[in-house]
């Protein structure tokens, strides 16, 4: 019983780590067809949102089905939770990334602003996020989570500014403002992603730890993390 | 743990051969001394008795005689005399039991002594003894009475006794010295046999110790075997030995080890090997940069752990499931890099099988294709490119001569400016047919030209003249900067003269009215430099690497316009280079440009 437990806990890892790859790989590439002006990538991307979206109903399915057959309890239950909320999380991120797609191969066929947007710390920053809270879901890795919950502020920060510029450019030009509008909410997309991969690195600090850190100030995460 | 393991059962050896003569030697000991004891009380008592006995028979002789009246006092004065002489109590002792004489005590206060053991024994068979307490004296004694018959008939006892406690000291007395003789001599055995014990477990020890060694895998230590020819040696021997095959065969497996590591390490490729558990066998340090993991800690771990590459790790999973090997590519981003400097890898993963055929994981291998890619896209981009530019004038041309032809009514001027407009086609048509056979001349004969030892200072100076007539046209103030000293190197002539002329041709075109442009030629420790710096438009970073490609045009209409080829920068490149040099190119843009051609000093 307990064997078989491992084994399938073993493959839902797997699965789910599967599906953080999909997602990742599928931000990599709207991220790059924004950054290079591909359109087919970003063709590529929208289309890919349907194998994300199967594995998450697999994964799904395969929590519901151990929780049903094994009962688990203690670490096991809680990694299953948890499994299922990042689960969640990352078909979330996959969509968002459809969306950034989306908004790329608008943006490819139109001109760029004449303002300097410079996604690339942006991007940097979120990719980075994305990458460690899989890494630290893979790691079982607490403190590497923490970091990522720190990073989302940064992110913000991003995301305020790319607000305030693109304001101030669509008061002085109007005919920007399509563009700006769709740049504008690139980078929401992007701070979304953000936002879901800090709650996927909330959910590996509560599967390690049985700890919920949501909804707490970040000074006590600063400390706990340290 | 396994050390203390050890040394407890060699010590249990050591103790249990050492108790174990420690016991022999005592029970031999207390077993020797219990039959001693035994042994000298029964010669003790049976000397008692002989001696007993010779009184006896003096006591009957004294005794002769005297039978039948009450003891004389001389009698017993003998008899008293003898007894203390003889260190034994006799006494003389009536048929009917009444006691005549005595050595210890007076006759009369001794009461009848017809029912003694001994006196009764000897009554019946002529001689008794007994060993019994006395009644009169109140100490154990050791008793022999004999009965005395004078012409068959009975006419009294005599007894002797000896104080057996006297007897019991001189036994204690021989067992104090028994035994403490028996404990020197079981003292020294043990020490013996400690020696002993010691003797035949060391080598043992040393044995284990070696096994033990051997077993923690240290196999460089010094494997002296134990001396001598017993079994223990023996097998010290042959641990040694085995040790020895055990380290030479350990050498050639290290030795094959870091072979194939070193081959896969050197390998270009990535090389990423699994178990059939998906576990990861081996991963060499290209695949390790191209997965961003630390090859370090990947051993042992899960590939899908390691890497979130789908195409890895279904790749690997496939070969590993079915045995079939599969190809795929992929872009990989490697971690800290922004979107540019993505890499693209063909994979390839088969099965890898064990002795007996069976699927015991696979193997995958990573290439780096990025620059093949980046070639081959340049040569399309070239063929594509030449026929382009081929085409374009000569549409040009066709168009306008068919019109003339269609059109024979066609006004004069009309006509010289459509004929005007071919002749600067065919031209354009004529330089890029020039600039390409330059280019596949220079590259059929790289580093074969005739070489001379030519001033530098002089062919610049001779560019900038040719191009001052340009340069004014546009106002732009071109300088040659060139240094007091001779800069003269070897060189092929025609090479030097295409080279300035399409440096200079650029910073001229590139360069707004009104603008500067510097030659200059700057000597430097271990070359010579000749660069030419405008103050035009500049070249974005991203360009910068591409504008020595042939017909890479950061601006396609300006650059045509200009009624440039785009081979120049190309053609300035495959020259330095076949004269052993090479170009460079620093750019910010909107500031200018400056493009160095290094030769070697």
């Amino acid at each position: 019983m307990t064997r078989h437990l491992q084994t399938d806990l073993d493959r839902l890892k797997k699965e789910v780590l599967a599906m953080g790859a999909l997602v990742e790989e599928a931000i990599n590439r709207a991220i790059r067809a924004l950054v290079a002006r591909e359109t087919d990538l970003a063709k590529e991307v929208a289309a890919g949102d349907d194998a994300i979206d199967r594995k998450e109903l697999e994964v799904e399915d395969m929590c519901l089905k151990m929780l049903a057959l094994h009962q688990p309890v203690a670490g096991d239950l809680r990694y299953i939770i948890a499994v299922l909320k990042v689960n969640n999380d990352l078909e979330r991120m996959g969509d968002l990334a459809g969306n950034i797609a989306e908004r790329a191969q608008f943006l490819s066929t139109h001109a760029p602003l004449p303002v300097d947007i410079d996604f690339t710390r942006m991007v940097e920053s979120v990719r980075r996020m994305v990458r460690q809270s899989l890494d630290a879901l893979v790691n079982q890795d607490p403190d590497l989570a923490r970091k990522v919950c720190l990073a989302d502020e940064e992110v913000d920060g991003f995301q305020r500014h790319m607000f305030e510029t693109l304001t101030s450019l669509m008061q002085r030009d109007s005919s920007t403002v399509e563009r700006a509008v769709q740049v504008l909410s690139v980078s929401r997309h992007l701070e979304r992603i953000g936002d879901s991969a800090t709650n996927i690195a909330e959910d590996v600090v509560f599967m390690v730890e049985g700890d919920v850190i949501r909804h707490q100030p970040r000074g006590r995460l600063h400390r706990a993390g340290t | 743990m396994r050390y203390t393991a050890a040394h407890s059962m060699r010590a249990s050896f050591f103790w249990r051969l050492y108790v174990g003569c420690v016991a022999l030697i005592l029970l031999s000991t207390v077993t020797l001394g219990v039959w001693f004891e035994r042994r000298a009380r029964a010669d003790m008592l049976s000397d008692l008795d002989a001696s007993l006995r010779a009184r006896l028979v003096l006591l009957q002789d004294i005794a002769a005689g005297h039978w039948e009246e009450p003891a004389s006092p001389e009698l017993e004065l003998r008899i008293q005399r003898l007894g203390i002489e003889g260190e034994a109590r006799l006494t003389l002792v009536r048929p009917d039991g009444v006691v005549i004489a005595d050595s210890e005590r007076d006759p009369a206060s001794i009461g009848n002594h017809r029912l003694r053991p001994e006196i009764e024994a000897a009554a019946r068979t002529g001689e008794g003894s007994a060993e019994r307490d006395s009644e009169t004296v109140g100490r154990p004694y050791r008793y022999i009475a004999r009965a005395v018959r004078v012409d068959g008939e009975l006419v009294g006892f005599v007894r002797a006794a000896f104080p057996l406690d006297e007897v019991d000291a001189r036994i204690t007395d021989l067992r104090v010295s028994t035994v403490l003789t028996a404990l020197a001599a079981a003292g020294i055995a043990v020490l013996v046999a400690l020696s002993f014990a010691s003797r035949v477990s060391a080598p043992l020890a040393a044995t284990a110790a070696l096994a033990e060694r051997i077993a923690r895998g240290d196999y460089a230590g010094p494997t002296e075997p134990v001396a001598g020819a017993d079994e223990i040696a023996r097998l010290s021997e042959a641990i040694a030995t085995m040790n020895r095959q055990l380290e030479e065969r350990l050498e050639t497996i290290t030795a094959h080890r870091n072979k194939v590591l070193a081959i896969l390490g050197g390998m270009v490729e990535g090389v990423v090997a699994i178990d059939a558990d998906e576990r990861i066998v081996h991963m060499n340090a290209v695949a390790a940069r191209l997965l961003g993991a630390n090859p370090a800690e990947v051993e042992g771990r899960r590939i899908w752990e390691i890497t979130r590459v789908l195409a890895v790790s279904d790749l690997l999973d496939h070969a590993r499931k079915t045995g079939e090997p599969r190809s795929a590519a992929c872009t990989l981003v490697p971690a800290g890099d922004a979107g540019s400097a993505q890499v693209e890898i063909e994979l390839r993963a088969s099965a890898i099988r064990d002795g007996a055929g069976e699927l015991f994981g696979a193997v995958l291998v990573m290439h780096d294709v990025t620059e093949l890619r980046r070639l081959e896209n340049v040569r399309r981009d070239f063929v594509a490119n030449v026929s382009h530019e081929l085409k374009t004038p000569l549409t040009a041309i066709r168009g306008m001569v068919e019109t003339m032809i269609d059109d024979p009514e066609m006004p004069k001027e009309m006509q010289s400016r459509f004929l005007d407009r071919v002749r600067d086609q065919s031209l354009r048509l004529s330089a890029l047919v020039t600039d390409l056979l330059s280019l596949a001349k220079i590259e059929a004969n790289e580093g074969r030209g005739e070489r001379a030892l030519i001033d530098l200072r002089a062919r610049v100076r001779e560019g900038v003249a040719r191009f001052g007539e340009v340069a004014a046209r546009k106002r732009i103030t071109l300088v040659a900067e060139l240094p007091e000293q001779d800069c003269t190197v070897q060189t092929d002539e025609e090479s030097l003269r295409q080279i300035l002329d399409n440096l200079l041709d650029n910073a001229c075109k590139y360069t707004p009215e009104g603008g500067k442009v510097w030659a200059r030629i700057l000597r430097r420790p271990g070359e010579l430099r000749f660069e030419v710096e405008d103050s035009g438009i500049g070249i974005e970073p991203a360009d910068q690497a591409r504008v020595f490609e042939r017909f890479y045009r950061v601006d396609k209409a300006r650059s045509r316009d200009l009624g440039g080829t785009g081979l120049g920068l190309s053609i300035v490149k495959h020259l330095a280079s076949s004269l052993g040099g090479s170009v460079s190119l620093e750019s910010t843009p909107g500031r200018g440009s400056t493009f160095r051609v290094h030769f070697p000093a």
